[in-house]
């Protein structure tokens, strides 16, 4: 870990700095977890919600950290279980399956205002959501985030062959769904 | 030992005719003529084939495999985003709105489980427990359980003040879609499974602070 960034953790546990670190934390994370959010829960609302909960969480558990990993790998964690969670309340709320509740999220994307709405876009949103649920992160970590295996290996807790394999493997079923559709 | 002493022959024998026919046995056993051997020093090759093109596309199929392929698919090659869109300042106004939402400092420790209206509905639970134990001794038929106590029982009791518990006993009762648990369903529940029942069923955080 870096100095800059044991110093940003330092101060995040420090009752009389944490707001102002906080702030900054903020700051420099939003945009990448925010997309990486996105990119599971589709729906910009639905994102901003989980983002709130992803800092807060973030927040409420700083004290926690003991820098066993990267800073960035332990928020991305907290990202992703928050909205794996998130989808599987949604899920159990609307009384459907998470897979169900994706298929049905990806259908509305076509009226999303925050959506471009380019048909190849549309149809690689569905392509993914035709993959298991790991392969999907990876895939989307890798395509849209362009994280690097190592980096992907730490968030995940996954060897980088697995992971290089789990990507080849989505790739290649997304070009065959592509090419069918 | 001396020399003198040893046999002058080995005692090893040969087949009969043996030396005078062993010239052309050799022969036989060498390429028959010159040409044929000359051919034999040219042939460079195994006599193995491969499909067509292999070696041409075995880069690329390699390549796939490998660290340094985050090659798009193909048919993705011009699309260079998700799509997805933010509102405008999305990103701009995001640390004012978060901050505002950091949880109040610790004050003491204080824990409010349940807001009032839980609270109530949980006394009028308990006064039902009093009047099925009677019940129970007194008429086996029909038989009154938790599975099909519903809420609406409990606030005919809380409209008519049928209440008069203290908090802490009350608070000793759970709820489950309408429906009480039977507390003894609850003897071996972990912490974990608590925070996750607050979770799902926790409108509004605030009620738990300390």
């Amino acid at each position: 870990m870096n100095p800059s960034e044991n110093q940003l953790i330092q101060r995040l546990q420090e009752d009389s700095s944490a707001q102002e670190a906080y702030r900054e934390l903020i700051g420099l994370y939003k945009e990448r977890l925010y997309w990486h959010i996105r990119n599971m829960v589709k729906d910009h609302d639905d994102t901003h919600d989980v983002l709130q909960n992803t800092f807060l969480k973030i927040f409420k558990n700083i004290a926690q950290f003991k820098g066993e990993s990267q800073l960035y790998s332990w928020m991305y964690r907290i990202a992703t279980n928050e909205s794996l969670n998130f989808i599987s309340k949604k899920a159990r709320r609307l009384k459907i399956t998470s897979e169900e509740l994706q298929e049905q999220v990806i259908n509305n994307l076509e009226s999303d205002v925050y959506f471009e709405g380019e048909r190849i876009q549309l149809l690689l949103q569905k392509a993914i959501a035709t993959l298991p649920a790991k392969q999907q992160q990876v895939f989307n970590m890798k395509y849209f985030q362009e994280l690097k295996y190592r980096e992907m290996a730490e968030i995940l807790e996954t060897s980088e062959g697995s992971l290089k394999a789990s990507y080849h493997i989505a790739a290649k079923k997304i070009e065959e769904y592509l090419k069918s559709n | 030992m001396k020399k003198n002493s040893l046999p002058y022959k080995s005692g090893f024998k040969v087949p009969e005719n043996y030396f005078e026919e062993l010239d052309s046995q050799l022969m036989e056993l060498s390429p028959k003529s010159s040409s044929e051997f000359n051919k034999l020093k040219e042939i460079k090759s195994s006599g193995f084939k491969v499909p067509e093109n292999y070696f041409e596309n075995l880069e690329a199929h390699l390549l796939d495999l490998t660290t340094n392929s985050s090659a798009k698919p193909k048919a993705l090659e011009a699309v260079n985003s998700s799509g997805f869109k933010t509102p405008e300042a999305y990103f701009e106004n995001l640390e004012d709105e978060l901050l505002a939402k950091l949880p109040k400092k610790k004050q003491g420790k204080l824990v409010q489980l349940f807001n009032k209206e839980i609270l109530a509905y949980a006394a009028a639970i308990a006064a039902i427990v009093m009047a099925l134990g009677g019940s129970l001794f007194l008429n086996n038929n029909p038989v009154t359980t938790w599975d099909n106590i519903e809420l609406s029982i409990l606030e005919d009791y809380i409209e008519e003040n049928r209440i008069d518990f203290s908090t802490q006993e009350i608070s000793s009762f759970l709820f489950q879609d309408g429906y009480v648990i039977d507390q003894t369903e609850f003897n071996s529940v972990s912490s974990e499974a608590v925070f996750e029942y607050l979770d799902d069923n926790m409108e509004d955080p605030d009620n738990i602070f300390e």
